[in-house]
């Protein structure tokens, strides 16, 4: 066969196919016009498909020519599945295999030559047919790394298909954070809303899921308002949406890419056939590809994801949010334009552009990475606020060390783990910390894509958008800082908090008790929490509790109370208080309380109590004690006075005796005596007056301290006194050869008191005064100053040396030892008399020069006689 | 010395008057109821001596003394009873009764007159006064109320 036969041949057929295609269209573009009469653009569209035919047929004469061998293969019959997915593949009703993905099957078909034989089926069935070889092809089948390990694949996906949120049109839906609180119908248990759920949770909003059995009931819910949006893929949200009256959102997420696909190992003729076309057909803008998609879709455009990210879906096998998403859902505001966005017509430049628009408006920046050829991960690309966040522009920020180089050292680990993340396909999402060109510290959040190579297995890329959250950052510092203080005071105080729910009839439960109540009562938090109060308080003070908290709540303000409360732990006395917490509609949602243990001050009041009993009780029992002390202290004074009586008595006896008869023999009632004997009897005579003297003075004293002895309180004559005094020791002053002058100042007269104490005072002071001086005189003065009467004795005699003042009144010290035997006295004398002066509340004292003698005064307190 | 003629000067006046004068001596220390009536009977006076308060009072009964000596502290009977039971007596009731007393404590002498004695004497006696001393309550044989003698 010559060439140019060849030639002919093919195009005879290629001009058959062309026919057979205009015919095909026709008819389809007939019912579509019918069901979807409003889309009149499509229907004329439809009528170029001749011109492209004649393109497709002059580039199939070049692939046949050159691959002649499959012409043969042409005539094979290929089973095909078909299930329910309106627009891509569908039964129509007169039992005819339908859509995009039928259409362009059909197109290859003819090129190869094959025959299509038409399986209808549930999509799991069909699945499983493939498994089983009972079918040879399935169309629509979205890529995965788990589909991979069962089907083959061809490369160069048909389409790329994601789920796009419809709103009802009364929503304002800019992004993921307006359908936050929103009712959302979803196909139930599809990949879908695993996603949705995941993709609303990864953002902490809160959205209630409506299941639906199909994407039909789906938007009719979104149509009618039962549920606020719907979910579905944009092939059938697009061709649907407006039909029921639904607006589109700029949210979409879970992009996928969708294949022909075969089981495994079997018919890869079949899919490199399909490469081989698709392959020539995306590349060329006006391809029957593009025609086909056209046709079944609102709008050509709508399905090109925008250029900028082609290459993502032309590798990426992930199910993730796309970028667009993403700024969207950042930026309400950017609405408008996000419009564009999704709705661009795919020139990669006009895009970048509007991505540019996008991200400088806002605080957030764009960025995509590949693999540069050396193998390393390289930024490539950034739009929007890079420089304001940064502080860097693009080449300097590449010249510093990129990304890696601006973070903050301290989280170099967040983005290993980031990048970990990626390698393994997945997408990551993290708030870390760079630094700015002027080293400050910005907080970024991060969504970071894989740009994965599904033929490969291995990242080629990077794209996501990185937003300033700084501000957010500070707050949230600043807000949990102030948390922890709270908690830690609410977890540390030693009172009793809680925080009880406030329900209807009187019911009240706790939300929240702090560390130390658990410790008061010994219950454990999950016995309190939830819980009404008559589960936790003892019985005993429910009414009051009850009561109070009631109180509180009518009056408004915080009430007090004391209670005894009885826990496992011990009897607790609690200062109570509680306040009402109203909300902003005005209920009160919660009552605030604390409790104070006051339970050691009750203690120590008991205790203080208990002691004062203890005390009173001893006080009786002291008093006893000394009343009974008393009663021996009386019966020892009489002892005492008894004994004194007894000594005195005793001493005299014999006493009695020796003066007595040696009285009678010195006065010769016995007999004469001879002058020796006289001598003698005269020294006895002596010692035996001077050892009563001394008895006198002892018991003399031994009565002052004993108490027992009375002063007379009479009237009597000083004048007298003192005369009498001088004349008992008169003859002691003539013995001594001394002179004795006595000055009595005329108003000393009658005096009150007893005038036998004041006289053996007298004696006393005179006899010491002669006693101690050897020559010279002794003078006695009396008179009266003021209210005293004031007596003095002095003499010319040896004095006192002034170390020996001191114990001068002191009993038994008779002063210098040593001349004690030649001066007679019991060396009591000063010590009586001044026991006595001040049992008569006077005064004694002395004035002494040693060598040169003394002057004794003494005072007493005048009581004169009413005279 | 002028002390001793002093004495003498009474001794004098009293044998004149009455040598016959019976005095009672309630003591019951031997070797001062031997002073006592040594020194008592030098001067001439009939001296009968009692060694307890029993057989005092009872002496007196019998003897109807001019003048009773008596001490306080004695066995059985103490002077206070003597002297209170001697002036219920009606015969006896008028016999001056002087303590001889070692008793020196705050009261004793108010006890002493209180329980009917006439004269309050403190031991140790002095001979040479105690004589004189006693003359005083002979010669007011007829009580007319208390008097003291102080040794003085």
């Amino acid at each position: 066969m010559s060439m140019l036969e060849a030639v002919r041949t093919i195009c005879s057929y290629v001009t058959g196919m062309i026919r057979k295609l205009s015919h095909a269209s026709d008819r389809v573009t007939a019912r579509g016009c019918d069901e979807h009469s409003r889309t009149d653009r499509i229907c004329r569209q439809s009528g170029d498909h001749s011109r492209w035919a004649y393109h497709i047929c002059a580039a199939m004469v070049v692939v046949s020519s050159v691959a002649a061998g499959q012409v043969d293969a042409a005539g094979r019959t290929v089973r095909v599945g078909v299930y329910q997915n309106k627009p891509k593949i569908f039964m129509d009703e007169n039992g005819h295999a339908s859509g995009f993905l039928i259409d362009l099957l059909d197109e290859i078909a003819a090129r190869e030559g094959w025959t299509l034989a038409y399986v209808p089926c549930e999509w799991s069935a069909c699945l499983a047919a493939l498994e089983g070889g009972r079918i040879d092809l399935m169309p629509d089948v979205a890529y995965s790394p788990e589909r991979d390990q069962k089907y083959d694949f061809h490369h160069i996906p048909v389409a790329e298909s994601w789920s796009q949120v419809y709103a009802n049109p009364r929503m304002q839906v800019n992004g993921i954070n307006d359908l936050n609180g929103r009712r959302v119908a979803v196909l139930k248990d599809s990949i879908q809303q695993t996603v949705f759920e995941q993709y609303v949770r990864g953002f902490g909003f809160e959205v209630t899921i409506a299941p639906t059995g199909s994407l039909e009931e789906a938007f009719n819910l979104a149509a009618n308002g039962s549920a606020d949006a719907a979910i579905a893929n944009n092939f059938f949200g697009n061709f649907f949406y407006q039909s029921y009256g639904l607006v589109k959102t700029p949210i979409v997420f879970n992009v996928v890419t969708l294949h022909y696909a075969t089981a495994q190992g079997r018919n890869p003729d079949l899919l490199e056939a399909i490469d081989q076309h698709l392959g020539a057909w995306v590349q060329e803008p006006n391809s029957i590809y593009y025609t086909t998609l056209s046709r079944w879709t609102e709008k050509a455009s709508a399905y090109r994801v925008p250029q900028s990210v082609y290459w993502v879906i032309g590798t990426t096998g992930g199910l993730l949010v796309v970028a667009v998403g993403m700024v969207l859902m950042l930026r309400s505001q950017v609405r408008a334009r996000t419009k564009h966005l999704v709705q661009a017509n795919g020139a990669l430049r006009q895009s970048e552009e509007r991505y540019r628009l996008i991200s400088t408006v806002a605080s957030d920046y764009m960025f995509s990475t590949r693999v540069d050829a050396d193998g390393k991960l390289a930024l490539n690309w950034v739009a929007g606020a890079f420089e304001t966040i940064t502080g860097y522009t693009f080449e300097e920020y590449i010249a510093h060390g990129g990304w890696r180089a601006a973070l903050h050292p301290d989280d170099l680990a967040v983005d290993d783990r980031d990048m970990e993340k990626l390698r393994a396909n997945q997408p990551a999402i993290s708030e870390i910390r760079t630094l700015t060109k002027s080293d400050n510290t910005v907080w970024v959040r991060v969504y970071a894509h894989p740009v994965w190579d599904a033929v490969r297995k291995e990242l080629v890329g990077i794209y996501g958008a990185v937003q300033d959250i700084t501000d957010r950052k500070r707050a949230e510092e600043i807000r949990e800082a102030s948390e922890r203080r709270l908690s830690l005071i609410f977890d540390t105080v030693s009172d009793v908090i809680y925080l009880l729910s406030v329900e209807p009839e009187d019911c009240f439960r706790f939300a929240s008790v702090n560390p130390a109540f658990l410790a008061v009562t010994g219950l454990r938090r999950e016995q309190v929490i939830g819980k009404r109060i008559q589960e936790v308080l003892p019985e005993t003070s429910h009414a009051l509790v009850i009561s109070k908290y009631k109180q509180a709540i009518r009056e408004n303000k915080m009430i007090r109370w004391e209670e005894v409360s009885v826990y496992p732990t011990g009897t607790l006395y609690g200062e109570v208080a509680v306040t009402p917490y109203w909300d902003a509609a005005g209920v009160c949602t919660y009552l605030i309380g604390s409790v104070h243990d006051i339970t050691e001050i009750r203690r120590a009041e008991e205790e203080i109590r208990e002691l004062n009993q203890e005390l009173e009780q001893r006080v009786v029992e002291r008093t006893r004690e000394l009343e009974i002390a008393k009663e021996r202290a009386e019966a020892a004074d009489q002892l005492k006075s008894a004994f004194l009586a007894t000594m005195s008595h005793e001493l005299r006896t014999p006493l009695n005796s020796i003066i007595g008869f040696t009285g009678i023999l010195l006065m010769g009632l016995v007999g004469p005596l001879n002058k020796e004997q006289d001598k003698q009897l005269n020294m006895v005579q002596d010692s035996a007056r001077h050892l009563l003297e001394l008895i006198n003075d002892v018991l003399d004293i031994s009565k002052i301290e004993a108490g027992q002895f009375e002063l007379a309180h009479e009237p009597f004559d000083m004048r007298a006194t003192i005369q009498k005094s001088i004349e008992k020791v008169a003859p002691l002053i003539e013995k001594k050869g001394l002179a004795l002058t006595a000055t009595i100042a005329p108003p000393v007269g009658q005096i009150v008191g007893d005038r036998r104490r004041v006289e053996q005072i007298l004696i006393n002071l005179l006899g010491n005064a002669i006693k101690f001086t050897e020559q010279g005189q002794v003078c006695i003065e009396c008179d009266i100053e003021d209210d005293r009467l004031i007596t003095r004795v002095a003499d010319t005699g040896i004095g006192i040396k002034p170390e020996e003042m001191d114990a001068l009144f002191q009993p038994f010290r008779q002063l210098d030892s040593g001349i004690t035997r030649q001066r007679e006295g019991t060396g009591l004398g000063l010590s009586i008399c001044k026991r006595l002066v001040e049992a008569m509340r006077g005064k004694i004292w002395v004035e002494s020069e040693w060598g040169k003698g003394s002057r004794f005064t003494f005072t007493l307190p005048i009581e004169r006689t009413k005279t | 010395m002028g002390q001793r003629k002093q004495i003498y000067l009474y001794l004098a006046d009293r044998k004149d008057k009455d040598m016959k004068a019976t005095v009672l001596v309630i003591e019951d220390n031997e070797k001062n109821r031997y002073l006592t009536t040594f020194i008592l009977e030098k001067q001439g006076y009939q001296v009968f001596q009692a060694e307890d308060g029993q057989a005092g009072i009872a002496l007196a009964h019998q003897i109807k003394p001019d003048l009773i000596l008596l001490d306080i502290q004695l066995p059985v009977m103490d002077g206070y009873a003597v002297a209170r039971e001697l002036r219920q007596n009606g015969e006896l009731r008028d016999v001056p009764i002087v303590a001889v007393t070692s008793y020196a404590m705050v009261g004793d002498r108010e006890q002493v007159l209180a329980a009917g004695c006439v004269g309050y004497i403190e031991k140790p006696i002095n001979p040479a006064t105690f004589v004189a001393e006693i003359e005083q309550y002979l010669l007011a044989r007829k009580p007319t109320g208390t008097q003291e003698v102080r040794h003085e």
